[in-house]
């Protein structure tokens, strides 16, 4: 929607229309964009934007409206303007030029005795026109059937056109590939390919690619800074830092993917960064922020900075919750639910007792200290735990600790600070099936770098956000080829993630739609 | 994988909700809402119109939205709570008004077994010029017209009959006791030139005064909300067209399904003001021409015409000059109507019966010319609606003095020539739908979308034409005797194919009127 909006707005009233886009309900399912379920309040504020938008035109730049030459202005507009104006306005509201059907439709609804005025009638066609199926729905069914193939169709230019352009920037094709689509250009792989590196320029495409890795790694949705105890905070300056943890990660991810045309490797064991508060590199041990920086080591890979790291809001980490984030978004295995009544806190100290947040998840999740197995959980906890301990180095919020975790007991009443050592290595089988050591969360970053579970896992998270849908059987080969370009080979290494995007366009099933 | 959120929509909401209403005691305030109205029949009015060819099956009602069982094989659905189109076509805002306010009627199944040919119920209503009428007698408009309980006494009431094939032209005839045929097509002359309208202006409306102004069309919406009404009716059209014709698969089919609940809920929630019904305007008798006449040649194009003709069945109608009105429909000649235009010049053969009901030059793919067919059919319905049934629902029956709209007080059958179909231009002669508005001051059961279920073998067993026919007869007040008598075809009306599967089901019904629909 908000790029159609941006069609019409032609910078005279953004402003007003972006109104109504807030209007539009946030996406439902984990911060996903869910094109799926078709809700009364999306319906609601498509018609009134519609209307809005239909409204303005015809009663303020009625004279304005592409293809037109202001014929629109006349009292009585002929057969032949309003031809102009359908075929003008509706070929960008479609994304392509409209069937012959399709231009008789809608001057039947301009004739329509249903609407008097000439305002009416226009606006009736360009409201229309912004809630019909082929504006708000992407249907690519206009191409030829292929005939080995059942339901099947071959996109037309202008489809594939509208296709690539949604997939990397976002939006409707730009005037370009609307022009490489209606000379033909678009059909060789050579033309396909100069528009895919031409699209990747525009600043769009970085938004795209970032919605693409928000959705998948939902590095938005950490803990509410201002839920965390003072003992955690300690004074630090909590405004906008959930903006500055929020913008590091996109920052980071931006360059890695389009500076530096980086590789999954890369984004797991990047030092760079983009620090903007003090607050933010106050966490990290840094000064004078300014943007984008070179962190140290214990910083290498995305997923050990701050929006990763602050999974709850507590004086103490979760391994569970950190471990489970690795499990089940970085290599994409199920994970049950905990059984209904299943604790969520580690039990208190006793008097005198010191122990790591470690030791006394383990003792939760894994077997009491008399050694008996807490069999409701070690099942899966067993499996996510250990990923969350080799990112025991870091506090609540994300701070380095230097091996050190400080304990907090109660020693004959009185509150004693206690200095624990912390174990940061972890034994698990579930990056390559047998057991191995990890010894830190860099050695984990390193190897989920070049772990093709985790290729895979990438694969198919790109193959949802692409399709709108999870993938079915008949999905895999597609997936393939995809996973083979970021696999790459012992020469190359790994494909980049522009090329992940690139193979997609380029392999034949994106140029087909099935129904 | 992750585990997938997946709401429950309202439709699968409903379903479940259905589940429990079957083992709820039946109540009566759980049956739909039905408009019983109360008989009350003043002077009887009938205006046929016929359309060219079928009517389409994706663009109509299916069958399986009549889910209530009536009877054996036989299930209805009450249409004003219907939430969508009752046809891709009918969505002028009158007829969704009608609709709403439960004054339009639906069957689905009806088979012609009494011509051979799918012509035949254009030729049995009349539709056609007075040369075709005989061959398969009687027609109902034969019946109508010398009908001594219609007519008993020579008057000047006229019998206003635009046919098929009279160059696209009108006919009005003066019937009564001495009957005086006006076998002259009103029509173009020798040189195209429209000077049929002057003589047909004469003999019609030449008594009233002139100058008074044409009738006026419906007032513009100027209620914004109704404004938005008729943008989401067109809303909705389009998904309906996407969702009957565009290659997608039954998910994204159902998807569509929600996004029209979606829109309907939209549009149930906006109020619509309409006028108050306390004071019905009287129709007015002017003629429809703005100077009081026509001009020699100035009226050409179809859609011209056919306005024209609109606005004299009105005059007719509500005037006192006819009971009986028959307006065909048709696609030969020039089409003008606006889809394809280019395509249809008038001298070169081809025209919308030819190219695109019967694709002759093999221009059209079967979708564009249902798209071109669904045009031509919304094209007539919303000028139906603009100059036919908006003028008679806000129209006090000044004659009937019972303080209804004319019409409330008569019907309006909108009939197709052939059966329901695919494809426009075959010539099936079963499965028709005809659709009525108004209920004859309560004589017709409306507020019905009725579906006979017609088997699925050979040609089915669908209910026979002339029931639909009688049913006409009988609300325009005709006894038995006057229409089963034999003709000079040899058969009485009411007594064709005495045999086969047709008789043997619905034998016992061949005098009747369909009574899923008669509440006489």
């Amino acid at each position: 929607m908000k790029d159609l909006l941006a069609l019409v707005s032609s910078g005279v009233y953004d402003s007003t229309v972006q109104n109504y886009i807030n209007n539009l309900p946030n996406d439902e399912i984990s911060g996903k964009e869910n094109t799926n379920l078709v809700y009364q309040t999306h319906i609601d504020n498509y018609f009134d934007i519609a209307y809005y938008v239909g409204n303005r035109i015809a009663n303020n730049y009625i004279g304005n409206i592409p293809g037109t030459n202001g014929c629109l202005s006349n009292s009585n507009p002929n057969d032949s303007c309003v031809t102009n104006f359908i075929n003008g306005f509706g070929s960008k509201v479609y994304r392509r030029p409209l069937t012959t059907a399709e231009v008789n439709r809608y001057k039947g609804y301009y004739n329509t005795s249903s609407f008097s005025t000439k305002q009416q009638k226009v606006t009736a066609v360009i409201a229309t026109m912004l809630q019909s199926p082929d504006f708000l729905y992407r249907i690519y069914d206009q191409g030829q059937s292929e005939s080995q193939f059942s339901n099947t169709r071959k996109l037309t230019d202008y489809e594939l056109a509208s296709k690539l352009s949604y997939l990397i920037t976002g939006t409707m094709p730009d005037a370009t590939l609307f022009n490489k689509a209606q000379n033909g250009t678009l059909s060789t792989e050579e033309g396909l390919m100069e528009e895919i590196d031409r699209l990747f320029q525009k600043p769009s495409a970085k938004t795209t690619l970032n919605r693409f890795f928000l959705e998948w790694l939902r590095y938005n949705q950490f803990a509410d800074v201002n839920a965390f105890p003072n003992t955690v905070t300690n004074g630090l300056n909590l405004s906008n830092l959930s903006t500055y943890m929020t913008s590091e990660i996109q920052d980071t991810i931006s360059y890695v993917v389009f500076n530096q045309n980086g590789t999954y490797e890369d984004l797991m064991t990047t030092r760079e960064s983009f620090v903007y508060g003090s607050n933010l590199a106050s966490i990290y041990g840094i000064s004078n922020p300014n943007g984008r920086v070179t962190l140290d080591e214990t910083r290498s890979g995305i997923l050990s900075r701050a929006a990763f790291l602050a999974r709850k809001a507590s004086n103490l980490t979760s391994p569970s919750r950190r471990g489970h984030f690795i499990l089940s978004d970085i290599l994409c295995e199920a994970v049950g639910t905990p059984p209904p009544g299943a604790p969520t806190q580690v039990d208190p100290l006793v008097p005198g007792e010191f122990l790591t947040t470690r030791d006394r998840n383990h003792y939760l999740t894994i077997e009491t200290r008399s050694g008996q197995v807490v069999t409701s959980c070690v099942s899966c906890h067993s499996r996510m735990n250990p990923f969350g301990y080799t990112y025991e180095a870091f506090d609540p919020l994300g701070r380095y600790r230097n091996g050190i975790e400080v304990v907090t007991g109660v020693v004959n009443g009185t509150t004693v600070n206690q200095q624990l050592p912390l174990n940061v290595s972890a034994e698990t089988r579930e990056l390559n099936g047998y057991n191995e050591v990890i010894v830190n969360h860099q050695h984990l970053h390193t190897k989920l770098g070049q772990s093709g579970k985790a290729l895979s896992c990438m694969t198919e998270k790109w193959f949802e956000f692409v399709q709108k849908r999870a993938p079915s059987s008949d999905d895999y080969c597609y997936m393939n080829e995809v996973l083979a370009t970021v696999y790459g080979d012992e020469t190359t290494g790994q494909g980049s993630i522009k090329d992940m995007v690139k193979r997609t366009v380029l392999s034949p099933r994106f140029r087909y739609w099935k129904y | 994988m992750s585990v997938k959120y997946d709401r429950m929509t309202r439709r699968q909401f409903l379903i479940g909700v259905g589940g429990y209403f079957l083992v709820v005691p039946f109540l009566p305030s759980l049956l739909s809402r039905e408009a019983l109205a109360q008989v009350t029949t003043g002077p009887r009015r009938l205006l046929i119109t016929t359309v060219e060819h079928n009517m389409v099956a994706n663009q109509i009602l299916s069958p399986s939205v009549a889910n209530i069982p009536l009877s054996s094989g036989i299930s209805y659905r009450t249409l004003n709570d219907l939430n969508q189109n009752l046809a891709n076509f009918l969505t002028h805002p009158t007829i969704v008004s009608l609709k709403n306010s439960g004054l339009i009627t639906m069957v689905r199944g009806i088979d012609n077994i009494v011509t051979p040919d799918a012509h035949g119920p254009t030729w049995l209503t009349g539709s056609t010029n007075s040369d075709w009428d005989a061959i398969y007698s009687p027609s109902i408009d034969a019946y109508l017209e010398s009908s001594q309980t219609l007519y008993p006494t020579a008057t000047s009431t006229g019998y206003l009959k635009k046919v098929l094939r009279c160059n696209g032209s009108i006919s009005y005839r003066k019937v009564g006791n001495n009957v005086t045929r006006i076998t002259d097509c009103y029509g173009d002359d020798a040189n195209n030139n429209w000077n049929g309208a002057k003589k047909l202006y004469n003999d019609m409306v030449g008594r009233f005064s002139s100058g008074g102004g044409s009738t006026p069309p419906p007032p513009p919406p100027t209620n914004d909300n109704s404004f938005k009404n008729n943008i989401l009716n067109l809303v909705f059209e389009s998904y309906q067209n996407a969702r009957n014709s565009r290659r997608i698969s039954n998910d994204d089919k159902h998807k569509l399904d929600e996004h029209m609940e979606r829109i309907h809920e939209l549009q149930s929630s906006l109020v619509i003001s309409e006028p108050p019904p306390t004071q019905i305007p009287q129709a007015s008798c002017q003629n429809p021409f703005s100077n009081g006449n026509l001009a020699n040649n100035a009226i050409y194009s179809y859609t011209d015409k056919m306005e024209v003709y609109m606005k004299l069945v009105r005059i007719a109608l509500t005037c006192g000059m006819t009971k009986v009105a028959i307006l065909n429909f048709e696609g030969h000649g020039v089409y003008d109507i606006g889809a394809g235009k280019s395509r249809f010049p008038s001298t070169s053969g081809h025209d919308f019966h030819g190219s695109i009901i019967h694709n002759e030059q093999g221009a059209y793919t079967l979708s564009e010319r249902q798209s071109q067919y669904n045009y031509w059919m919304k094209w007539h319905m919303d000028k139906l609606s603009e100059y036919i049934l908006e003028p008679l629902r806000t129209t006090e029956d000044v004659e009937a003095n019972n303080g209804k709209s004319y019409l409330e007080n008569m019907l309006v059958a909108v009939l197709s020539e052939a059966g329901v179909d695919n494809d426009g231009g075959s010539h099936v002669n079963l499965d028709y739908m005809p659709i009525l508005f108004g209920n004859m001051g309560g004589l017709i059961r409306s507020n019905r979308f009725v579906a006979i279920d017609r088997g699925t073998s050979g040609r089915g067993t669908g209910i026979p034409y002339n029931q639909l026919l009688i049913t006409f007869l009988k609300a325009m007040g005709l006894p038995e005797s006057e229409y089963s008598a034999s003709s000079n075809t040899g058969q009485g009306f009411g007594q064709y194919r005495t045999s086969g599967n047709h008789f043997q089901r619905w034998g016992h019904r061949y005098y009747q009127p369909i009574e899923e629909i008669w509440n006489g």
